[in-house]
């Protein structure tokens, strides 16, 4: 099922009045929810629930086994819990790619390239729930967390508002929230509102007019257009991809807070970052949180010297781009960000060693008489904050350098990645019938949207959460109506579902 | 452009939530509890379907044929008449006044077919008194170049040689020269394999002789006309792009059961076959455009083995009709993409071709498919230096 349609508001009509009518007895409400969630991802094929069921109950017996055991033999565990999980997300996923690449190289040695090659279908969300039940048994293994009941971590594994896209919920997070009893009378409402309806408007509205106006074709045969529609074109899907991934997980967030679980913020407004690190802190932020706390701490992070922090950097960037596909461009992706914060950071500590206290260097406030100087902030980490001309130059840059890396993560393949970059250098001054007024204003606006104060979006929602319910209710539907004759005929793909 | 003092340079995100959201506003938010909730929830839908009720008939009118759509169907249609005489359609109409959604203009097919153009550009053709009426009431006009009118609506032609066509005496009929400073203007439509197919036939012709228009519609076809009614959209292509020439494919969508003046055809049986070719002869006859090429793409086999006897069958359909009209060009495309036991197979020259559902084309697939097409199409027209 997928959220935006009329299935899955028929599912959810039924979900939420029951969830609530159980609140007061959690074992109930924890086997429905379990249940409901089963139809919602058997929806799409009935074996995927064979497999969750397996990955279920192979996670809770390790996480078990985990808890109960100590030293040697419970690092062994760790190391088996973690290939289990590894392994079944790589038959899936990567299976084919690897015997492609294989086979490729094996045909480049002369020696012919017949390895059988599977066709498996790839069951949605699997890197997804592969990668919570990962942190619920390393978590136990920290000793951060006990291990749940089984019924709990299964509740855990299934939840389906973040089961196909996310957010990565952990279990830390998760379960304390599924031991409190749901309190009836403290529902978000208005919050979960704004964000399902911000979040439809960008998946449905602004993701699949983009997609349709130009990304696609800029994609499909960049050298049909000018050098100008391909950098709008790489723009535009800057915005689309923002659009679609983090109209996804706000809706997701919504629809849990509807049931009375907070989730995790998934994006804060990336294309704002001063740098690639900063980023990545506003960016999927459950994915990078994710990456941080259990592949580059697990690496070593930054214990080590500089030569191995930047290893475990490149290496992690580089196995969280292969974790959003198998193929090459994905890895190019994730190299590049990887290059781009080991570069960034021997630049910050080339400016500090210049004697320089302030990241990005000195702000001079350009000729205006000081008018726009900034003061500078004091960070928590005691670093001095950037001043406005440097944070402004930063953004460019950042937003840039991360279009760059898009180039990859759309194309279908290297050799159409170079096509692409190579048509933004040779055709200047061709006519660009494709740049339509629409089209750009779509993406200053997207763009100018990432600059909204957050003070001012919070004190919205609450001057919003005083109205009269049946405003919001109306307010709703009639937002709802606009995105409903603004979109497409039915639903366009979810980009996220191919990881 | 003032930023925001309160908010570092770079934020950690909290672990756990958003109380640093929390913390930053004015006031904290009003609580609502449960019954509030789901009664708010339930109005808003309800609402929201009253509001779209046109958007609901067009969701159960896309669904299989069968009891469950109707029942849909007659919901939605219900709702909408009770949406109607209250006036809860009037924002939806406003909206798509107000963002320029205009509803779409319907074309006399008839008028168009053979070459006429509703805006007078050359005069319509007179029917023939004594032209079959069709199946559907209406008469055919004599084509210009083709068969006879009974030969194009029989639907079950016995199979014959392709006729040779007859040179027309008529000079507007003569296929344009492609040159650089006229490029061919070539039309790509058909349902979503026709998205992949579309961007192939974009990269396998010359930039500077070939300007695509690509017009892929996603789950469409021949069998529901209900859902979107392809002649009509042809006829629109015909008048307001007026393409030298046509590629069209159909059928992927096709294999299901459909409706035809009340009654419910199984896919596949001698009846459905009939009005299933009947559609491809109107649609064929509808391109019958002066200088104008049509190039009618088939179905490969199919992952599955029923869909792929399916598309076979269709195939079969295609060809022959398009045996019978000189302006249709029939693209057997099975060939180039059967394994070497001659059927079904992902990879192609160790390449694969097909998508995971073992349906559409990978971008490799599409690009064959794509030079197949120019390939056909190069030595249909004249092209200038080439």
């Amino acid at each position: 099922m997928l959220f935006p349609t009329f299935v899955f508001a028929t599912f959810f009509l039924i979900v939420l009045p029951v969830g609530w009518l159980l609140h007061s007895r959690p074992t109930a409400w924890k086997v429905f929810m379990l249940a409901a969630s089963y139809v919602f991802y058997g929806w799409w094929d009935v074996r995927f629930v064979a497999l969750i069921v397996a990955s279920t109950i192979g996670n809770q017996i390790l996480a078990d086994l985990v808890h109960r055991s100590a030293g040697r033999t419970r690092s062994r565990i760790v190391t088996v819990g973690v290939a289990f999980n590894l392994v079944t997300l790589g038959f899936f996923k990567y299976a084919g790619f690897f015997v492609d690449s294989a086979n490729d190289t094996l045909e480049s040695l002369g020696v012919g390239g017949d390895l059988p090659l599977l066709s498996i279908v790839l069951p949605v969300g699997i890197s997804f729930f592969t990668f919570q039940a990962l942190s619920y048994v390393l978590d136990v293994h920290r000793g951060t967390i006990e291990p749940a009941r089984p019924l709990d971590f299964a509740v855990y594994l299934a939840f389906f508002p973040q089961l196909v896209a996310g957010p990565i919920v952990r279990a830390s997070e998760f379960l304390p929230q599924l031991e409190k009893r749901l309190n009836p009378r403290d529902i978000d409402l208005t919050r979960a509102l704004v964000l399902i309806g911000a979040g439809l408007f960008k998946k449905v509205v602004i993701a699949s007019y983009l997609a349709d106006a130009i990304v696609d074709d800029v994609f499909a045969f960049p050298e049909r257009f000018s050098s100008l529609e391909v950098l709008v074109g790489v723009y535009a899907y800057a915005i689309q991809i923002y659009a679609d991934f983090s109209g996804y997980t706000d809706i997701a967030i919504g629809i849990a807070l509807l049931l009375g679980f907070r989730f995790p913020p998934n994006f804060d407004r990336p294309y704002q970052a001063v740098s690639i690190r900063d980023f990545w802190r506003r960016w999927h932020m459950t994915l990078s949180r994710w990456l941080r706390d259990y592949l580059y701490i697990s690496l070593g992070g930054n214990r080590g010297g500089a030569h191995r922090r930047d290893r475990n950097l490149l290496l992690t960037m580089v196995l969280g781009g292969l974790w959003h596909g198998a193929a090459w461009t994905f890895v190019i992706w994730g190299a590049l960000h990887g290059f781009y914060m080991i570069a960034e950071r021997h630049a910050e500590k080339a400016r500090m060693a210049l004697g320089d206290r302030r990241p990005g260097g000195s702000d001079h406030g350009g000729d205006s008489g000081g008018a726009v100087r900034t003061v500078a902030e004091t960070r928590a980490d005691g670093i001095v904050a950037p001043g406005l001309r440097t944070r402004i130059l930063g953004r460019i840059r950042t937003f840039h350098l991360v279009c760059l890396g898009w180039i990859f993560f759309r194309a279908g393949s290297f050799d159409a990645a170079l096509n692409v970059i190579e048509r933004l250098f040779v055709a200047w001054g061709d006519a660009s019938p494709a740049v339509t007024g629409i089209l750009v204003w779509t993406i200053a606006a997207s763009l100018a949207a990432q600059y909204l104060p957050r003070v001012g979006l919070t004190n919205l929602q609450s001057d919003l959460s005083r109205l009269p319910v049946w405003v919001q209710a109306v307010g709703f539907a009639l937002w709802l109506l606009v995105i409903d004759r603004l979109g497409p005929e039915g639903v366009a793909p979810f980009i996220y579902f191919q990881f | 452009m003032r930023t925001d003092r309160r908010q570092p340079a770079v934020t950690r995100p909290s672990p756990g939530g958003d109380e640093d959201w929390e913390s930053l506003g004015r006031r904290p938010r009003a609580r609502t509890n449960a019954a509030t909730t789901i009664a708010v929830t339930f109005a808003a839908m309800a609402l929201t379907a009253l509001l779209s009720s046109g958007s609901l008939v067009g969701l159960a009118q896309r669904q299989e044929i069968g009891w469950q759509r109707d029942i849909a169907l007659e919901a939605a249609e219900g709702l909408d008449r009770v949406a109607s005489a209250f006036g809860f359609d009037r924002p939806a109409r406003w909206i798509d006044q107000l963002a320029g959604r205009d509803e779409p203009e319907t074309f006399d097919l008839d008028l168009i077919a053979g070459g006429g153009r509703p805006d007078g550009d050359t005069p319509a053709p007179t029917p023939t008194p004594d032209a079959d009426p069709t199946p559907d009431g209406t008469t055919s006009p004599t084509p210009t170049v083709g068969p006879t009118p009974d030969e194009t609506t029989s639907p079950t032609p016995t199979p014959t040689a392709t006729p040779t066509p007859q040179p027309t005496p008529d000079a507007s009929d003569q296929l344009p020269v492609i040159t650089a400073d006229r490029p061919l203007v070539l039309y790509v439509g058909g349902d979503s394999m026709t998205r992949e197919v579309g961007n192939g036939v974009a990269r396998a012709t010359p930039i500077d002789l070939v300007t695509p228009i690509l017009d892929p519609q996603v789950s469409s076809g021949l069998s529901r006309p209900d859902f979107l009614d392809w002649p009509q959209r042809l006829a629109g292509v015909i008048v307001n792009d007026e393409p030298d020439a046509f590629v069209i494919m159909f059928g992927a969508n096709d294999w299901q059961d459909f409706e035809a003046d009340g009654e419910i055809y199984q896919r596949g049986t001698p009846g459905w076959l009939a009005i299933y070719r009947e559609r491809v002869a109107t649609t064929m006859d509808l391109l019958d455009q002066p200088a104008t090429a049509v190039f009618w793409i088939g179905q490969p086999a199919m992952r599955s083995a029923g869909l792929s006897d399916g598309m076979m069958a269709l195939n079969e359909i295609y060809r022959s009709e398009a045996a019978t009209r000189p302006w249709i060009t029939f693209i057997d495309i099975a060939p180039a993409f059967a394994g070497p036991d001659g059927n079904y197979s992902d990879d192609i020259d160790g390449q694969r071709v097909r998508q995971d559902d073992g349906i559409h084309f990978t971008t490799t697939g599409a690009d064959r498919v794509g030079r197949i097409v120019w390939d056909v199409v190069a030595t249909t027209f004249a092209v200038a230096g080439g």
